[in-house]
């Protein structure tokens, strides 16, 4: 019956690449919506049903972009990620408001819908995690036709419960069970029951591949190559067990699985090496004070950090205030140099006059955020502890100066989190002024007015997790959690917050090294969420509970256990034989366009696009603007006026 | 009938950096403070189960970060609101003047379904402290002008009337959630604008 289903409608369809309309009604009203779409709440317009590479979809269209579109799908209004980038904290100002927000279509894939409920004129869609999704209503008649022509197609079904409810058919579902009918595999065809052997068969092929990666890895990475260092696990995006939960979902995590091996050599877990000691240090020092071989020393912190001891000495290079191929001679007089440059730019604010502050609201502004927030950092630590702490006001200088050094971005909350370790190690304050300027280089763009760096950020997390832990995104995606939004303290302050204070000095220093790629601190966030993924799917978290879970793991994690996860899923993801462009990009990568099919734009690309459309707005701007004083000019020349 | 459901009220917690928000959160929820708060990135929330006209409902109560550029990203934790807390620092005037902004952000941000009737409750905190620098008076007027928001003067330091705010917080939270509930959850479409209109008139006028 159900495989029927598939083959009746899907049978011309094979071939058809282009979308196929099944149903439109006009005068449709969007009463309630998902937040990346509250720009269109009471909006009119139209709903369609379509079919796009045998997809069913329901996309509501406000009535502006039918009349423009036609047919045609805007393709850059299906991703509600987009909206991230259009969320300003102010509204536009008067000079933009040419440009006024263009309403967006909503569409949704009508897989991810569980059940319609139907109530007079409305129609309420909910997705598989009962969430209400969508209120659209039928201003001028109602969803009967609607439901109408879903029943017809065979995707939905009414529900034996309430006469008013219908129940969306999961045709992934079904024809997951049409293409292992055709397997002639047994199990899965009669399946109510959970498919245990099928399972032991794809670990069968799980270890297969695993052999096969193993092989090669250790060929590639010859000098991290110790035998019996590496320890295999299962990560927690292998299958569980426990079959006993209901048939919809086993099947579902069949396909994901089969998607990962496809896609991700299995998991290498290394140990991690002992710190940098003083002995190996002194091997690398020359006897005129540089440093031999400064990529090797990297590679060593990134694999075990540095001794305490040393540490002071290490940050200096790797936040560049020593540069590794100077002499001692050379060290000390740039020392020198950048201690009397920070304490000229101290000067500038010390000897600012009550007036000159008072008219300069710039400064007054960031001023009073720095002394809220020293008075708030890492109080809980002795080296800041107790009333009139000297290092409450040195880090309050520091922040000051920087300031001076950098006024655009001035003072943002957060780097308070940022400076704190770096002042408690380095304990001089020119010297820690210019760590934190090397520490900021590399996270300027958290801090930037319109959250762009931090959005982007969160994109690019995004992008990783759907490449490196598909199962996790889907949940996520159904949950409406995909924004990532539950990691903006991570990334914001490099989980900061997130690990003890001498956690933290262990993890700097090992993503200072950019080792093995400059955005490895995502893969931390990664690993968190992967040893999390267990936790949330099988409680059901949502949007909510997600984020109360991740700030309650603060201080919880085990930090040495999250780098090696980290590392391993790195390996995993550069590894991988179907490595895509927009993934490339974010490792350090060259793209290599070799998945052309590949549907997502890059952020830099999406940023190139915006750009491209602002250029060709202003450009209609300026154009409109020449001819109007053409015209007049002309005007004056016939003396018209 | 749907309102014996239990019930979750989300409480957002507004106000600039520093004027207690975390503070008051956490005196109201867990009864303590602390001078060790650090600033809050990104948002979080505590829960507390409180009874509200003989019924016992969920406060989940958010708390977010103050300095303003962090609010772009305030639309994902707005949604759904029942009741909005604007705090300012009564010894600091310039938090009291951006309520103003606070408020109207709010209201862009969450798109609650009836803003003119939408409950916000103000409070003034930091009465414990000696150089106060917003006189009741001035705050309670303000309060007055937009369509009568409660106001409290509170010290999250010393407990002063924090259970009593959030009790006005919770009755008026619960207030709109039933409303929400009654009328189908979903906002009031604008099939027909007359109910607002008199309402709309007023407030041009001021």
């Amino acid at each position: 019956m159900n495989s029927s289903w598939i083959e009746e409608t899907h049978g011309d369809a094979l071939e058809l690449d282009a979308d196929e309309e099944i149903f439109n009604q006009f005068d449709v009203i969007l009463t309630r919506v998902p937040a990346s779409h509250i720009n269109e709440i009471n909006e009119v317009g139209v709903i369609f049903i379509f079919k796009k590479q045998q997809s069913y979809f329901i996309e509501w269209k406000p009535n502006e972009n039918v009349e423009i579109a036609g047919a045609e799908i805007a393709e850059d209004a299906i991703d509600e990620w987009s909206i991230i980038n259009q969320i300003t904290f102010k509204p536009a100002a008067d000079s933009i408001s040419i440009l006024s927000p263009k309403l967006k279509n909503l569409r949704i894939p009508l897989p991810d819908i569980q059940q319609l409920k139907v109530q007079g004129p409305e129609l309420k869609l909910y997705n598989r995690n009962d969430q209400h999704l969508v209120t659209y209503n039928f201003k001028r008649s109602t969803p009967a036709s609607f439901i109408r022509v879903l029943q017809n197609f065979r995707l939905l079904k009414p529900s034996v419960h309430d006469r008013n409810c219908y129940l969306i058919k999961d045709p992934e579902f079904e024809k997951l069970q049409r293409s292992f009918a055709e397997l002639n595999i047994e199990e899965i065809k009669t399946a109510k029951s959970p498919p245990r052997p099928f399972y032991a068969h794809g670990y069968e092929l799980l270890s297969q591949i695993g052999k096969n990666v193993l092989g090669n890895r250790n060929d590639r990475i010859s000098h991290q190559n110790r035998p019996g260092a590496y320890r295999f696990e299962m990560g927690s995006d292998t299958l569980s067990s426990n079959d006993t939960s209901p048939e919809m979902d086993n099947k579902t995590e069949v396909v994901d699985n089969n998607v990962i091996e496809e896609r991700l050599p299995l998991r290498q877990i290394k140990k991690r090496d002992s710190p940098l000691s003083l002995k190996q240090w002194r091997e690398f020092k020359t006897e005129d004070g540089r440093v031999s071989d400064p990529e090797r020393i990297k590679e060593i912190i990134f694999r075990g950090g540095g001794e305490p001891s040393l540490r002071a000495e290490l940050w200096k290079y790797l936040l560049n205030y020593d540069m590794w191929e100077h002499s001692k001679i050379e060290r000390d007089e740039r020392r020198k140099d950048l201690e009397e440059e920070y304490y000229r730019m101290k000067l500038q604010w010390t000897t600012m006059s009550k007036n000159q502050e008072k008219n300069h609201s710039g400064y007054r502004d960031r001023k009073c955020q720095i002394e809220k927030d020293v008075k708030r950092t890492d109080r809980n630590l002795d080296f800041y502890n107790g009333d009139d702490n000297p290092n409450i006001e040195r880090l309050q200088a520091i922040l000051l100066t920087y300031v001076m050094y950098n006024f655009d971005i001035g003072y943002v909350q957060g780097m308070s989190d940022l400076l704190s370790p770096i002042l408690y190690l380095i304990d001089d304050e020119a010297a820690s002024f210019w760590c934190f300027v090397g520490f900021m280089e590399k996270v300027f763009r958290n801090f930037d007015e319109d959250q762009a760096g931090m959005k982007n950020q969160l994109s690019k997390l995004r992008t990783l997790m759907e490449f490196a832990n598909p199962k996790l995104f889907k949940y996520l995606k159904t949950h409406d959690s995909d924004n990532m939004y539950f990691c903006f303290r991570w990334l914001l302050v490099w989980f900061k917050r997130e690990f003890s204070h001498d956690d933290i000095l262990k993890l700097w220093e090992v993503l200072w090294t950019s080792m093995p790629c400059m955005n490895f601190h995502m893969f931390i966030g990664l690993a968190i969420l992967d040893s999390e993924m267990k936790t949330i799917i099988e409680n059901e978290y949502g949007f909510t509970e997600i984020l109360k879970h991740v700030n309650d793991l603060s201080e919880k994690m085990n930090l040495q256990h999250i780098l090696e996860v980290a590392e391993a899923i790195y390996y995993q993801v550069i590894n991988s034989s179907k490595l895509v462009d927009r993934v490339r990009i974010i490792v350090g990568l060259d793209p290599i366009n070799t998945y052309g099919d590949d549907p997502y734009n890059s952020d830099d690309e999406e940023e190139a696009q915006i750009k491209r459309e602002q250029e060709m707005k202003l450009k209609v701007e300026i154009d409109h603007s020449r001819f109007v004083e053409e015209t007049c000019d002309n005007a004056l020349d016939q003396n018209y006026f | 009938m749907a309102t014996r459901k239990k019930v979750l009220l989300k409480v957002i917690i507004l106000g600039d950096s520093s004027v207690g928000k975390t503070s008051l959160m956490n005196q109201y929820v867990n009864k303590r403070f602390s001078n060790q708060y650090k600033a809050t990135i990104g948002a979080d929330f505590l829960t507390k189960e409180v009874v509200v006209d003989d019924r016992v409902v969920t406060m989940q109560i958010w708390d977010t970060a103050g300095q303003e550029r962090f609010q772009s990203l305030g639309v994902a934790f707005y949604r759904g609101a029942d009741c909005c807390v604007l705090v300012f620092d009564t010894t600091a005037p310039n938090t009291f003047k951006n309520l103003d902004s606070w408020r109207d952000e709010f209201l862009i941000q969450a798109s609650p379904r009836n803003p003119e009737h939408f409950p916000f409750v103000v409070l003034g905190n930091k009465i414990d402290l000696e150089n106060r620098a917003v006189s009741s008076k001035r705050a309670q007027q303000w309060c007055q002008s937009k369509n009568d928001i409660p106001y409290f003067e509170t010290s999250a330091k010393e407990g002063i009337n924090v259970d009593l705010a959030f009790q006005t917080i919770a009755k008026n939270a619960l207030a709109q959630e039933t409303e929400d509930m009654e009328t189908g959850g979903f906002p009031n479409i604008t099939l027909n604008p007359e109910p607002n209109t008199r309402q709309n008139q007023n407030d041009c006028s001021c």
